[in-house]
């Protein structure tokens, strides 16, 4: 009898078993997903962005020292905060921005008259030419002591860019340096679209071009690096295609 | 009577076996069958939720582009094809601001691609821009409508629309475009859910989340078109929530859920619904949950009931059996008392009935017996005293075969006289005609006086007789005639069936009530199989030495008897070729 009375209740058993696991129980499909590669420079899947780091200055001409700025500081503060943000959102935080802003303004040797330029379309390189040769010889930039050293890339797994507030006129971006005219900061014509123009500086340091013709100025695309420049950063964004070239 | 008792569990076990799988079973069965139904029905029910929730967002959002579209689709009343002037521009942007909140900025384009007049709320200076080169431009000139991309801003999600402007002979002047803020539908899809944590997420045509409750405006633009599922849906094939695939781990939420998703006409945006299955199965879960409650509770119930019950049902059973030993002891005056109201209380009285039937049989056959053995006894009287006739006077005219003839006959007829007289014993003494009539006698003296007797006998095989007399031997209860049957019963058998050169003992135990004697020899013993027919009228052993002894069978049925009608109890013990210990008891006076 203790057979019968054993094989009852094991069926029984394997009946709740069955019921509490077997029936109305869904089978769980785990999805597939692509593993993405990281995020990385304006075509050039080598150079990854996945960790930014970016030196800001404030570089005076030697005659302008009086005309100083005296929030420089907080101006640089506020639109690295905001790049940040904005940055964060465009890459989904599958790159990071962290910055460090230098305590003192470095002056330059010539006067402004020889760093200024009007043009600053398309990075203009000549525009910053003087003053990254400046930085370079004082060592600031590529010298033994640099912030932007690429050698120093490798050993943090940061790409490093210095970030130069300029007391002077001229905006511009190139590899590991930007520029950006300190009169954007204080000239209230440009109140809401200032940290875009220091965010489509920084984005030319990633390799990313001016999405408009030269020399009509024409936009040719509505993002940040064209005709979304015009608008404030919280207004505005980096296009799908820009941002597929760089891996997103 | 332990072989009974077992029989009894058993009878009990299956009843508890039985009404457990009458329980549990049916339990089990429409519970996993229920189960399975209405898991397959709870899935659609679920299905369609999503599927409703889905096509009402999609009808929300459809109109809510429509409408947008339907207000830039401008027309002017003059016929002529030029530009609308500078300042009506002006007037129109402003009242489009002021009156759609979702404008953030708007703007009449000439045909030639420069932006003629420009609104927007971020109260700044305006530039206006040559967009030639942008498909918002190109696009719409042609003179279709145009949704572009969604992009993902601080201030949320965007996206550009586009209409051309006609006059009265619906040619096309200007095209009039707007940034158009999607909060409006972001907030709609947060707010919509299903049970308790249903929720919805709206993409856009590559998979990037456009709005989902639990992201922020920094983490909209999240990409899921790497999934397998929102790749498929991109390429429009749609989920219902009834696919093998459809109760997946979302990727937002790392949670098993019941999803669906479908493609929006219009735009190709995507929306999805998904269901932590934890929510929307609740129902399953805890019909699962009572079932299994129900099974085991049932199982309890049913072994409870089943044990009284089924000791209900087997008391009749167990009446009816006790019924039977009685019976078979010969005692029919044994009734049974089953009230069932049933077929069992019919075969009660049926027993009843045949238990009367051969009480009146056994009646029947004891008056035979009885008369039988009593008609007998007069010829027989007469064969014995012709036989000693014949034997002491005409002895000297028989020739020597003769009279050993007649002496065979003469022992003959003493046994027939024997087994008369035994057969008479106990006609009468189950007829109730026996007369017992007991008074205080000594034991001693009856056993002293029934061995000087029987000494001869014992001599003849040279067996020894003891008698542990006890010094102050209480007097018992007992018929004198009845209880020296009785003594010599006993220890003539031990002499009888002993050997030569044997032993038997005589001994008494006291107890409170009792005098208990004990008859011991060490002769044949009694094999375990013959010592339960003992007592047996006509029992008769029929192996080895015991065989060739002549009996009748009922002296020791007539003993038990009368030890018993005299208020006492008789056992033995015994062993084969050991030995055999009677022992009777009778109530001290």
């Amino acid at each position: 009898m203790f057979k019968y009375f054993l094989s009852v209740f094991s069926i029984i058993l394997g009946a709740l078993i069955w019921i509490n696991f077997g029936v109305g129980v869904p089978n769980i499909y785990s999805e597939k997903v692509k593993e993405p590669i990281p995020p990385h420079f304006y075509n050039n899947s080598q150079q990854s962005i996945k960790a930014i780091k970016i030196i800001a200055l404030y570089f005076i001409p030697k005659n302008k020292i009086s005309q100083q700025s005296a929030n420089w500081k907080d101006s640089l503060e506020e639109n690295l905060k905001k790049l940040q943000e904005f940055h964060n959102l465009q890459f989904q935080g599958r790159s990071i921005i962290s910055y460090e802003i230098l305590d003192k303004p470095v002056v330059g040797f010539l006067d402004n008259i020889e760093y200024d330029s009007d043009f600053t379309q398309h990075g203009n390189p000549e525009g910053l030419r003087r003053i990254s040769a400046e930085l370079e010889q004082r060592g600031i930039i590529q010298g033994p002591t640099s912030l932007a050293r690429s050698d120093l890339d490798s050993l943090s797994g940061e790409y490093r860019v210095v970030l130069i507030l300029y007391e002077g006129v001229g905006a511009s971006g190139s590899e590991n340096v930007a520029l950006a005219s300190n009169t954007f900061m204080t000239n209230p014509q440009y109140e809401t679209t200032r940290a875009t123009i220091v965010a489509h500086e920084f984005y030319h340091t990633l390799g990313i071009p001016d999405f408009y013709e030269i020399p009509t100025a024409i936009p040719m695309s509505q993002d940040i690096m064209g005709l979304g420049l015009s608008r404030p950063i919280d207004n505005t964004f980096i296009s799908r295609e820009t941002l597929k070239k760089m891996g997103m | 009577m332990s072989e009974t008792k077992h029989r009894v569990g058993k009878l009990r076990d299956k009843f508890i076996l039985f009404f457990v799988i009458l329980a549990a079973a049916p339990v089990l069965i429409l519970g996993g069958i229920s189960l399975s139904y209405l898991e397959n029905s709870h899935k659609h029910d679920v299905s369609n939720l999503e599927l409703q929730l889905i096509d009402q967002k999609i009808e929300e959002i459809s109109k809510f582009l429509s409408d947008t579209l339907g207000i830039l689709e401008l027309r002017v009343g003059f016929t002529q094809k030029s530009e609308i002037e500078v300042s009506q521009q002006n007037f129109i942007l402003e009242n489009l601001l002021n009156d759609n909140s979702a404008f953030e900025e708007v703007a009449f384009v000439n045909l030639d691609g420069h932006e003629a007049s420009k609104k927007n709320r971020y109260n700044f200076e305006i530039e206006l821009y040559n967009i030639s080169k942008l498909d918002r431009f190109s696009l719409t000139k042609e003179g279709s409508n145009f949704i572009g991309e969604i992009y993902y801003t601080l201030d949320g999600p965007f996206v550009t629309m586009g209409a051309p402007v006609k006059n009265r002979n619906n040619e096309i002047i200007q095209i009039l475009i707007a940034e158009v803020n999607l909060s409006e539908i972001k907030k709609s899809i947060e707010r919509a859910g299903l049970g308790k944590e249903g929720y919805l997420v709206l993409l856009d045509k590559t998979g990037l989340v456009i709005a989902y409750k639990n992201f922020d405006n920094s983490r909209l633009g999240y990409d899921l078109g790497t999934t397998e599922r929102i790749s498929g849906l991109i390429n429009g094939e749609e989920f219902n929530g009834l696919g093998e695939r459809d109760r997946y781990y979302s990727l937002l939420t790392g949670e098993a859920v019941a999803g669906a998703g479908r493609k929006i006409a219009e735009t190709d945006w995507l929306l999805l619904v998904e269901w932590p299955i934890r929510d929307a199965d609740k129902i399953i879960l805890s019909i699962r949950n009572n079932v299994v409650r129900l099974t085991l509770i049932s199982i309890f119930g049913v072994v409870i009931f089943a044990l009284f019950f089924a000791s209900w049902l087997v008391k009749p059973i167990r009446a009816l059996e006790a019924g039977t030993l009685e019976i078979e002891k010969g005692n029919f005056e044994k009734r049974v008392e089953v009230v069932t109201g049933d077929e069992l209380e019919e075969l009660g009285h049926s027993f009843n009935k045949m238990a009367q039937g051969l009480k009146r049989l056994q009646e029947l056959k004891n008056e035979f017996v009885f008369i039988a053995a009593h008609e007998l006894r007069t010829p027989l009287a007469a064969i014995k005293g012709f036989l000693s006739l014949l034997k002491d006077e005409s002895e000297p005219f028989l020739s020597k075969t003769s009279q050993k003839y007649v002496s065979r006959a003469i022992g003959a007829g003493d046994r027939l006289a024997k087994i008369v007289d035994d057969v008479l014993e106990i006609a009468r003494s189950e007829s109730g005609r026996i007369k017992i009539e007991v008074s205080v006698q000594d034991m001693a003296e009856s056993i002293k006086i029934i061995l000087a007797e029987i000494k001869l006998i014992a001599d003849q095989k040279n067996i020894k007789i003891n008698y542990d007399e006890l010094p102050e031997l209480p007097k018992v209860m007992a018929d004198p005639a009845k209880l020296k049957e009785v003594i010599t019963n006993f220890i003539s058998n031990a002499i009888k069936y002993n050997n030569e050169g044997g032993r038997v003992r005589v001994c008494h135990e006291l107890t409170e009530k009792e005098v208990i004697t004990h008859i011991e020899d060490n002769g044949f013993g009694i094999s375990e199989a013959e010592q339960k027919h003992l007592f047996e009228k006509f029992f008769r052993a029929e192996v080895g030495k015991i065989k060739s002894i002549e009996g009748t069978g009922l002296g020791l049925f007539i003993t038990k008897e009368l030890v018993e009608k005299m208020g006492g109890r008789v056992w033995f013990k015994s062993k084969e070729a050991k030995g055999t210990k009677f022992s009777f008891s009778l109530k001290r006076s």
